[in-house]
């Protein structure tokens, strides 16, 4: 922080978060400070409108910028955008947060649970007292006690003994010990042993999710996300090295970004559950390699020019202190590891709960991320790749886009003489998420709106006979195509996708079906070889078998073979966590994969520019 | 001219049977290659860069086209050589090192022939000093540089430098594209001009190459 500067003391309502700050530090930056997460989506130029906050108290001037996308009525309200606005004066602040948002993430049990048996545990050790005259040393008393237990410590936890004459008699010498492995990470006074809370996280490009898992129970009893502050450097990987080699201190800058982010999430967590975030003592961190190479603050530099080469690839455990992760001081972040170049933990983590490698037949499985992660194979080999798909999945990118959260239109049905959409806590519309750009492009090319190409036709192109009602929501544009009208918000304005928003949607899908096709080859086999699809991606609602199609992610195959898997990083990021099994297992398929660089295939172009064009 | 409206449409809707059929029937019929070129292929790709810009075209609808507009140069390109036909100016076009995308310098080849010029391409992942010695080797008027990834941005400095070091700086126009560029990066690495799209990188090249 620059101390020299004049502080002024700003409140953040309603999480009734209050922090000093230096003269001129943007609202959004306080507001991250003090772990209360906005959304942006821009370069933090003020051209996305996606930060809007309401300063009720000690607001500057507004920014050219700002005076350009907000409304006069929203500015004589103190509506700004909290990446423009900086702090001059003493300020009071209104943030809708991710906490007030509501979240949508898919958390059904779509497999089998792992069984609960994590590598984190705790045991309860009643230690006599000492008596004038012993010869009896607390710590060495305490792994005696533990050994007859049968639990052998390697090592001395030097931070434990600082307080621990303290924490044995706390209790009448009854404690409960922390242990990961054979790692002894904490020892709480009295009988504990009922409590014990472990964190996932998945770290994606554009959007952050977390999951507070009870240890006892095996239960999820909270799920939070939020967009990657990083994104407002660029929305992709390649953006991300890009500032992060040609700023100096640039990754210790997006490695506090990130770290600030997962504690605003877990104190969103821990709030929610109504836990003490000491009570969490592992987290378990599911990223693409530059995620995780940012998360762990290892310099990524090499990913950013052939041939992108990473530095490690773990398994990693660190001290959650040395990350700076608050959580309790004795515990542990780990890193799940790497597969090769831009495919990271999160598809390691996805592969976990699949069994991929156990399969007598083909499996494939897209996570359709920001940084597009693809793996087929069977038992007998099993092949990833990754391609640059970008944001649009989503929302970023989007005119209207948005995460999948409260306000966010999720699903779209198009026919029976109109368009009827959902929205997430089914208020009004506020954008639309993944689930609903795919249902809205597919609805779309059903309808005949859209053709093959991609093109939003003009009313008058459409057949004759073609219902009126498919006409009236198509909006005809002297430049840059048609806008096709999705709700309306009121104040003449609507919600709209444009011809623009088509275009990257056919570029995210076009990287991850050319992906698809790569790997078919590679294998030398058909699409219908291969016996189920699993696609996972952070859309919001599931996407249907069918839109799979028509967006033509994957050659011709039977719906039936499709399954949604919703987070999936996510969810193998807690089975992971809850179980040991399953963190050896991705340990031994991290080792088992073979990689395959797609941009550097002969025909790949080609191979990319046809899949543009829409299936249906 | 009234009678090449069916091979422009042809170039626009990309039918490259139909454009290599109508351009042969032209030469049959004795049209100088050089008409052909100007009246029909040329006019035929500036409606194709239109639709490109104005969101009516995407990639796949403009790289058909561009195997249609290829077909019809094919049949000329013999006949404007014979006839000592100067292209508008020679280009060199390449994607820098350290990057392997070419669809966007493809892009670019494919509006810049379709404008006339004669395109060499170097490929992709082309290092400074080949750039510089393609450019000698061909005595090209201008260099185009492409780039998509943020990062392997800086060997279009290098190559910039790479022809002020080699002395052949003052001879040739250095042009820049790609996703992450910039007219104000341009700038500051010394390129001569900036175009943000395959459609605009004509105009560009035109003022560059001074017709």
């Amino acid at each position: 922080m620059d101390s020299d500067k004049k502080q002024h003391q700003v409140e953040f309502i309603p999480a009734h978060k209050t922090g000093y700050f230096g003269e001129g530090i943007t609202v959004r930056d306080a507001a991250l400070e003090l772990g209360i997460l906005i959304d942006s989506d821009c370069a933090g130029i003020g051209s996305c409108a996606k930060c809007k906050v309401e300063i009720k108290k000690g607001a500057n001037a507004p920014t050219p910028a700002e005076q350009q996308v907000l409304t006069a009525q929203e500015l004589r309200k103190g509506v700004r955008l909290a990446c423009q606005s900086t702090i001059v004066a003493d300020s009071l602040c209104a943030v809708q947060t991710a906490s007030q948002l509501g979240e949508q993430i898919l958390t059904d049990g779509l497999f089998g649970d792992v069984e609960l048996k994590p590598d984190i545990r705790k045991a309860l050790v009643k230690i006599p007292a000492s008596q004038l005259g012993e010869k009896y040393f607390d710590f060495e008393k305490l792994l005696e006690c533990l050994k007859h237990q049968g639990i052998t410590i390697s090592g001395y936890n030097f931070q434990i003994t600082r307080d621990l004459a303290r924490v044995l008699r706390a209790n009448g010498h009854t404690v409960t010990v922390v242990l990961e492995q054979q790692r002894l990470l904490a020892v709480e006074p009295g009988d504990t042993t009922l409590i014990l809370y472990g964190v996932a996280v998945d770290i994606g490009t554009t959007t952050v999710a977390a999951k507070l898992v009870d240890l006892m129970s095996g239960g999820v009893v909270a799920v939070n996300s939020a967009a990657n502050p990083q994104a407002a450097h660029g929305s992709d990987v390649v953006s991300r090295l890009q500032y992060v080699i040609q700023h100096p201190g640039g990754l210790k800058r997006f490695n506090q970004l990130i770290v600030k982010l997962i504690n605003g999430l877990i104190s969103n967590l821990s709030d929610e559950a109504g836990i003490d975030r000491e009570q969490i003592y592992k987290v378990v961190l599911a990223g693409n390699t530059v995620m995780s190479h940012i998360a762990l603050n290892i310099d990524p530099r090499c990913l950013g020019h052939k041939p992108y080469t990473p530095v490690f690839q773990g398994p990693v455990t660190l001290e959650a202190q040395s990350l700076e992760i608050k959580i309790h001081p004795g515990g542990v972040v780990y890193s799940i590891p790497n597969l090769a170049c831009f495919v990271g933990g999160d598809i390691t983590a996805v592969l976990t709960i699949l069994d991929l490698d156990k399969q007598s037949k083909y499996q494939l499985a897209i996570d359709m991320g920001t940084n597009g992660e693809m793996v087929l194979g069977s038992k007998d080999r099993l092949l990833c790749c990754s391609s640059p798909a970008g944001p649009a999945w989503e929302g970023a990118c989007i005119t209207w886009g948005m995460r999948a959260t409260r306000g966010a239109i999720e699903r779209v049905e198009i026919g029976n003489g109109g368009l009827l959409f959902r929205t997430i806590g089914d208020c009004d519309p506020t954008g639309i998420c993944g689930s609903g750009l795919i249902d809205i492009v597919c609805g779309f090319l059903r309808a005949g709106a859209i053709d093959k190409s991609g093109r939003i036709l003009d009313p008058s192109q459409l057949p004759t006979g073609k219902a009126q009602w498919v006409k009236d929501l198509i909006v005809q544009k002297e430049k840059k195509g048609n806008d096709l009208r999705i709700a309306d918000i009121g104040d003449n304005n609507s919600i709209f996708v444009s011809q623009n928003d088509i275009r990257e949607i056919q570029l995210a899908k076009a990287a991850i079906a050319s992906g698809v096709n790569v790997l078919l080859e590679e294998f030398a086999i058909a699409a219908d070889e291969v016996a189920t699809v699993y696609v996972a991606g952070a859309f919001g609602n599931h996407i249907l078998a069918r839109d799979v199609l028509d967006l033509g992610l994957i050659p011709d195959i039977s719906p039936e073979k499709i399954k949604f898997i919703g987070n999936a990083a996510l969810t193998g990021a807690e089975a992971i966590l809850k179980s040991r099994d399953a963190r050896e297992r991705a340990e031994q398929i991290s080792q088992k994969i073979e990689y395959i660089d797609i941009a550097g295939q002969p025909d790949f172009q080609e191979n990319f520019v046809d899949a543009m064009h829409f299936a249906n | 001219m009234e009678k090449y409206v069916e091979l422009q449409e042809s170039i626009i809707s990309g039918k490259k049977d139909k454009v290599g059929e109508l351009t042969q029937r032209f030469l049959d019929d004795g049209r100088p290659a050089k008409e052909i070129l100007d009246e029909g292929l040329i006019p035929g790709m500036a409606v194709v860069g239109r639709k490109f810009q104005e969101g009516e075209y995407f990639i796949p609808e403009m790289l058909l086209s561009a195997r249609a507009l290829n077909v019809g140069l094919d049949l000329l390109k013999p006949l404007l050589e014979a006839s000592d036909v100067k292209p508008v100016a020679k280009v060199l076009v390449g994607t820098v090192k350290g990057d392997i995308h070419d669809i966007g310098k493809n892009l670019v080849s494919i509006m810049l022939r379709g404008g006339g010029f004669e395109v060499i391409d170097a490929g992709v992942d082309v290092s400074p000093d080949t750039f510089v010695q393609m450019a000698k080797e061909s005595s090209v008027d201008i260099v185009g540089l492409s780039a998509l990834l943020t990062t392997t941005m800086p060997s279009m400095q290098e190559t910039v430098e790479a022809f002020k070091s080699d002395g052949s700086r003052d001879k040739i126009k250095i042009m820049i594209g790609g996703a992450p560029v910039t007219t104000e990066y341009a700038e500051k690495i010394g390129a001569d001009g900036y175009a943000q799209n395959a459609s605009l990188a004509i105009e560009m090249a035109r003022n560059l190459a001074g017709v």
